[in-house]
């Protein structure tokens, strides 16, 4: 019986043979070239050691990956996989903002967001930013995003899906998304381990970030629409992890249940599937044949945003989107071309 | 629009209500059932995932949804076997196996004494409708999963005495999933008596309370995030493994299933104990699963099943009372060969449960 420990142990075992190592070696020529990454983890130092403090007093263990992460250890899986930018983002965040009160929790995000944008300019044309948001206090978070989109350039506005269990859907945001809405912006949903789900003992091995993140990033994109905030807010671009998490594959099921609503044509102006097709989604973990295909059936290809969740995954998805029969047309749409119109700064540098 | 119609919208009463509407089309087949029903476009299909409410287990749902302000689910407590059949008339369903709706709280938070009363009630119920209306009806026998002594005598009453078709269990028990240790007994006799065992989402205490929106209940995502743990629950504690007679069929196409196989084998496939429990790698353990068609008929779900699985492994299902036949026409539409459509509308469940063939 594996334990979540050495479960972790063979999947960082795993990504060594995937990215890290390859570094010291020459590299071979990789396949791809100028692919943008938009799903790609960074960690200020202040950050990494808040994370790892919270980890120490839950007695949760920390990942390989996150412990000996560097921007060097990514610039080498950049180089590798033929990634020109990576767009930083933070991974899963738990218990909130790690149990933070707003206050800290705003201090926190600021030291982040100054060190992504350190990165950018140590490294001119390698990274980009989606800005990550306290998101306990709204009031907070307009000026963090007046900070990170006026003063530091930032791509986009990066959170997790839910925090303490309240979901983006909730009136409580509202000031925010009107103000990224008139700011045209791009906000993107990362899977946090949530509030509901972190403790279930489903089995070993199964730690949250298997199943749950993909389910809580589903339950983000269903509080947007139930909540009329996909029709509402028609500017800003939103962007969803994991290909949606589970949308493709659940959203007959969320038109089953949506299409007779009484607002429904308040909330989903031209049906359910027409506002989940406007919705942007990421190819993390989703380049297999069966999610692809749900995938690629809901959505067009200009929807579709490639993303590795490095240090976690790595570039080897690429190889797998190569087997999916697309056209060199779409496969540069998915690699980079729709992450620059998405992001145009990431077009011109 | 005031900002009370896009955040305070429709409660879950309305919705359900307005859901009830749309059912309007759904009560139909109660007054078609007196008027001569239209030439129905199928013929002898099996519906798989089908709701029965023996008295009984009404009342527990009914006490359970009343002590907790829940409203009750739009002709629920209406329903009649004849409400079932009426619907199966219309569309050409030849047989409908019968299996519980969502439960709450383990078994509607009962100790295990009175859970299994309710479980026989259902036994004995099913019985009878079946032996009233032959060949029209099978039985995803209930246990009550909370003592496993008891759930064990109650395989053998509805195997030995009800003659039933199967098992029909919830994905979780009080976030106890099917993989736990302390199940083990009851699959190593169902694995004994090659016992199909269909699992269905219940109302699940982590998640069916999670305010996500307007008209947000459990039903409508969190089952099918249910299903899908305890299939990961199956694989991670080796159960699909140990237990290879036992034909799963998983409700909802597999719940997320064939959206998240691949990334469940992305975490699993170097596990130290791979070899144990799935020795030709996550994917081919995850294929043994058999699912429902159950909302899963659209183009992009039904696209990613059946990449996932082959269509051997795929069955028709309604959720009826709470979702129909026109699923059928849905798949229509999906260019099935007429050989697949076959088999899915039939063929497999008459193979997985032959008395089905005979009935």
């Amino acid at each position: 019986m594996t334990s979540r420990r050495e479960f972790i142990a063979g999947l960082a075992a795993a990504s060594v043979a995937a990215g890290a190592g390859a570094a010291f070696a020459q590299s071979a020529k990789p396949s791809h070239h100028g692919v943008i990454d938009t799903h790609h983890h960074f960690w200020a130092p202040e950050y990494k050691k808040l994370s790892m403090e919270w980890d120490d007093a839950h007695h949760s263990r920390h990942a390989p990956t996150l412990v000996s992460w560097t921007p060097e250890v990514t610039l080498a899986e950049m180089d590798k996989g033929g990634v020109k930018t990576a767009v930083l983002s933070l991974a899963s965040i738990r218990d909130g903002f790690w149990g933070l009160d707003p206050q800290a929790a705003t201090k926190m995000v600021r030291i982040c967001q100054d060190y992504a944008a350190k990165l950018m300019s140590d490294h001119p044309g390698r990274f980009g930013l989606l800005a990550p948001l306290n998101m306990l206090d709204v009031d907070l978070c307009l000026k963090e995003a007046e900070y990170a989109l006026d003063q530091l350039h930032a791509d986009g506005i990066g959170v997790q899906s839910s925090y303490n269990n309240r979901y983006p859907g909730d009136p409580y945001y509202k000031p925010l998304w009107e103000e990224l809405n008139r700011r045209k912006a791009v906000v993107y949903f990362h899977g946090p381990v949530p509030g509901c789900c972190g403790g279930l003992k489903v089995g070993p091995g199964v730690n949250p970030a298997v199943e749950e993140v993909t389910f809580d990033m589903t339950r983000a994109a269903v509080s947007l629409l139930a909540n009329g905030c996909l029709a509402r807010y028609r500017d800003i671009k939103w962007f969803f992890s994991y290909g949606g998490g589970t949308v493709p594959m659940l959203a007959s099921r969320i038109n089953a249940f949506f299409k007779n609503a009484k607002d429904i044509h308040e909330i989903a102006p031209n049906g359910v599937f027409a506002e989940l097709a406007r919705l942007h989604y990421d190819t993390v973990n989703v380049t297999d044949a069966p999610s692809w295909a749900a995938l690629t059936k809901l959505v067009k290809p200009t929807q579709i945003v490639y993303g590795t969740d490095f240090p976690y995954f790595a570039n080897d998805q690429l190889d797998n989107i190569d087997k999916r029969g697309l056209s060199a047309h779409d496969k540069a749409l998915i690699l980079s071309g729709n992450a620059k119109r998405l992001m145009p700064r990431l077009a011109r540098i | 629009m005031t900002d009370r119609d896009v955040f305070g919208g429709a409660s879950r009463r309305e919705f359900l209500a307005g859901l009830a509407a749309a059912g309007g089309a759904a009560m139909l087949p109660l007054h078609a059932s007196l008027a001569q029903p239209a030439q129905a476009k199928h013929h002898g299909v099996i519906d798989v995932h089908h709701h029965f409410w023996a008295p009984e287990y009404l009342k527990a749902q009914v006490d359970w949804e009343n002590a907790h302000h829940v409203p009750h689910f739009p002709g629920m407590e209406q329903w009649t076997p004849e409400v079932s059949l009426a619907e199966m008339d219309k569309a050409g369903v030849k047989t409908s196996v019968l299996s519980l709706a969502s439960i709450s709280q383990g078994m509607w938070g009962l100790d295990a004494a009175a859970a299994t009363k309710v479980v026989h009630a259902c036994h004995d119920y099913g019985a009878k409708v079946m032996s009233d209306h032959p060949g029209r009806f099978g039985l995803f026998a209930p246990l009550n999963m909370i003592d496993v002594p008891s759930s064990l005598k109650e395989v053998e009453y509805a195997y030995d005495q009800v003659h039933a078709d199967g098992i029909g269990l919830q994905s979780s028990y009080n976030g106890v999933y099917l993989g736990d240790p302390m199940y083990n007994p009851i699959w190593e006799e169902l694995n004994r008596r090659k016992a199909v065992v269909f699992v269905h989402g219940p109302n699940n205490a982590c998640c069916s309370q999670i305010k996500d929106g307007p008209g947000m209940f459990g039903s409508i995502v969190e089952v099918t995030f249910d299903v899908t743990r305890t299939c990961a629950s199956l694989l991670t504690s080796g159960g699909l493994q140990r237990y290879p007679n036992i034909k799963w069929i998983i409700a909802y196409g597999g719940g997320t299933l064939p959206f998240v196989a691949g990334r469940i084998n992305n975490f699993f496939k170097n596990a130290k104990n791979l070899k144990e429990i799935a020795p030709n790698g996550v994917t081919a353990e995850l294929q043994k699963f058999n699912v429902d068609t159950v909302n899963v008929t659209n183009a992009a779900s039904m696209a990613a099943l059946l990449k996932f699985l082959p269509s051997s492994h795929v069955l028709y299902g309604t959720d009826f009372l709470y979702f129909r036949n026109d699923q059928l026409d849905d798949l229509d539409r999906r260019g099935l060969s007429p050989k697949v459509k076959a088999a899915i509308f039939s063929e497999n469940a008459k193979r997985m449960i032959p008395r089905l063939a005979k009935a």
